[in-house]
């Protein structure tokens, strides 16, 4: 088995995420690229005052949104970085549409394993962010491969 | 005030779909502290209860002079989660009645479910849902009411019926009746109130947000004041009387004596709402409920309801015409839009029902995080 298609969340934890905001989801990611950049990109981040967001003035107790809007944006910023290749790795690959028809609902595990094995054989530079790459993966399945293509295009 | 007897929700809402997880995992995100109406109710369905509800709907379907009223109920049983459909067919006939979709799905994994499509896009549950409880595609033409007699949060968009209603009353005939009446009546001259219970002051905040009051939870007094003074534009522009009040009962009496629309955005605590003043005031469902509002106004509520605390149903039973509310968290900037919106819309003559469709076609958050209940009067 590709290691990269180890999971990385228990079957609970991937229905929470499933189950999650989107700007959650890319707060998440936003998270995990910096670990991506280069040092040099995470001091400008936080130079630029994307690091930091007062708490949310909600409307009340209990659980609240993990929304970042400056975390959202570097996230939104890697898959433009990247855009070219993951367009080829997951909006050109059928075989991962035909996976999403027939995996989608029962076999998700399966569809996020198979979507990060397609990213990293297409991107080797991303192997070793299999954590990223699994959030990915759940972004994906989440919103559905066609519409994560057309908001990457 | 606990006994519920057989209030049927008649939310409406535009446009919101709900999905299934698919492993049955038990756990419902929104663990906050037990609310009125999760210790009233119990967290989880109640089968026999849902069942009363059911069969006192089709005994009303039964009785409706008229034919097309379609109902939908969503009806946990031992095989997991069905969809029941009943259809009126005309006084003295028959109703139809089947179970139009079942699924394995458990109690807590459609509270999940219905919970994730509250979350725009969300085409994995959105599919979950659709496949697993598809809806026959037969109500053309047909008034399509929705019942959520186990509060699990849906609204007929969740089962992408845009213009169905979900809607609670003791009679469908009044529930009828009002969503005509919400469909027609004119405020654009009528009386509107506000209440912004926004902290203005440090003594404030720490009323209204109590332990919670390190500023890193809630944000910065700043930020509240701003909102206060966004709220207090937005009354001016709109013509909205700021309400005050300095006690509970000076709150309940000043509601009682509307009889337009009363807009409420305030930070809750589970089942108890805080207007921050001299002395804070907090309000809960029971207390609500008690009161008595004459002159039957319209409540615009926005505030935190991770899980539904039973606010909306208590407004109805002090004697509100009607209540657009909330789901979930909500931001006091988007909530205070809203409430701008909204009252620019009926002030420009548009009715009420109509407002809060266009409001809920614009934004998707609105469409899939707010309801509209319905009630007699």
């Amino acid at each position: 088995m590709n290691q990269h298609s180890k999971a990385c969340f228990t079957a609970e934890q991937l229905q929470e995420f499933l189950a999650a905001d989107e700007g959650e989801l890319y707060s998440m990611l936003g998270t995990l690229a910096i670990a991506s950049g280069t040092p040099i990109d995470l001091l400008e981040a936080g130079r630029a005052g994307k690091l930091y967001q007062a708490p949310p003035t909600v409307l009340g107790s209990g659980q609240r949104p993990f929304k970042h809007s400056g975390l959202e944006q570097l996230g939104k910023a890697f898959l433009a970085k990247w855009a070219t290749q993951l367009r080829k790795a997951i909006c050109e690959n059928d075989h991962l549409l035909k996976e999403e028809k027939a995996r989608g609902k029962r076999e998700v595990d399966v569809l996020i394993a198979t979507i990060v094995a397609s990213i990293t054989s297409n991107i080797p530079e991303l192997q070793q962010f299999s954590v990223l790459l699994n959030v990915l993966a759940v972004i994906i399945v989440r919103s559905g491969v066609n519409a994560f293509c057309q908001d990457l295009s | 005030m606990h006994n519920r007897g057989i209030l049927i929700f008649l939310t409406w809402r535009l446009a919101l779909t709900v999905l299934i997880a698919a492993d049955g995992t038990p756990q419902f995100s929104s663990q906050a502290n037990p609310t009125c109406a999760a210790l009233l109710r119990g967290l989880a369905s109640n089968p026999k209860e849902t069942q009363l509800r059911v069969d006192q709907v089709k005994s009303q379907l039964a009785a409706l002079a008229d034919p097309d009223i379609v109902v939908y109920a969503a009806v946990p049983n031992e095989t997991g989660m069905g969809i029941l459909r009943m259809e009126s067919t005309g006084k003295g006939k028959d109703i139809m009645s089947e179970t139009v979709g079942q699924s394995p799905m458990t109690d807590a994994t459609f509270r999940r479910a219905i919970a994730a499509v509250r979350q725009p896009n969300n085409f994995y549950y959105h599919r979950i849902l659709r496949d697993e409880l598809p809806l026959p595609n037969k109500d053309q033409g047909k008034l399509v009411l929705f019942m959520d007699a186990d509060r699990y949060g849906f609204t007929p968009e969740t089962f992408e019926y845009p213009d169905a209603v979900l809607l609670g009353s003791e009679k469908l005939e009044t529930a009828l009746h009002n969503i005509k009446r919400l469909e027609t009546e004119d405020h654009a001259k009528g009386s509107f109130a506000g209440i912004f219970g926004f902290p203005r002051t440090s003594e404030e905040y720490l009323k209204v947000f109590g332990s919670q009051s390190d500023g890193q939870t809630f944000g910065p007094l700043d930020t509240w004041i701003d909102h206060f003074h966004t709220a207090t534009d937005t009354a001016a522009r709109r013509d909205v009387q700021v309400l005050s009040p300095s006690s509970k009962d000076e709150a309940l009496k000043m509601f009682g004596e509307q009889d337009g629309i009363i807009a409420i955005v305030i930070h809750a605590d589970g089942a108890e709402m805080r207007i921050p003043g001299k002395k804070a005031i907090t309000l809960t469902p029971s207390d609500i409920a008690k009161a008595h509002f004459a002159k039957s106004p319209f409540i615009f509520l926005r505030m935190c309801q991770p899980t539904d605390s039973g606010f909306g149903e208590a407004f109805l039973k002090a004697g509100a015409s009607g209540v657009w509310m909330n789901r979930d968290t909500i931001e006091a900037s988007d909530a205070l839009k809203e409430a701008d919106e909204f009252m620019r819309l009926v002030r420009s003559g548009l009715p009420i029902r109509q407002a809060i469709k266009q409001i809920m076609q614009k934004n998707p958050n609105s469409r899939l995080r707010t309801l509209l209940l319905a009630e007699q009067h």
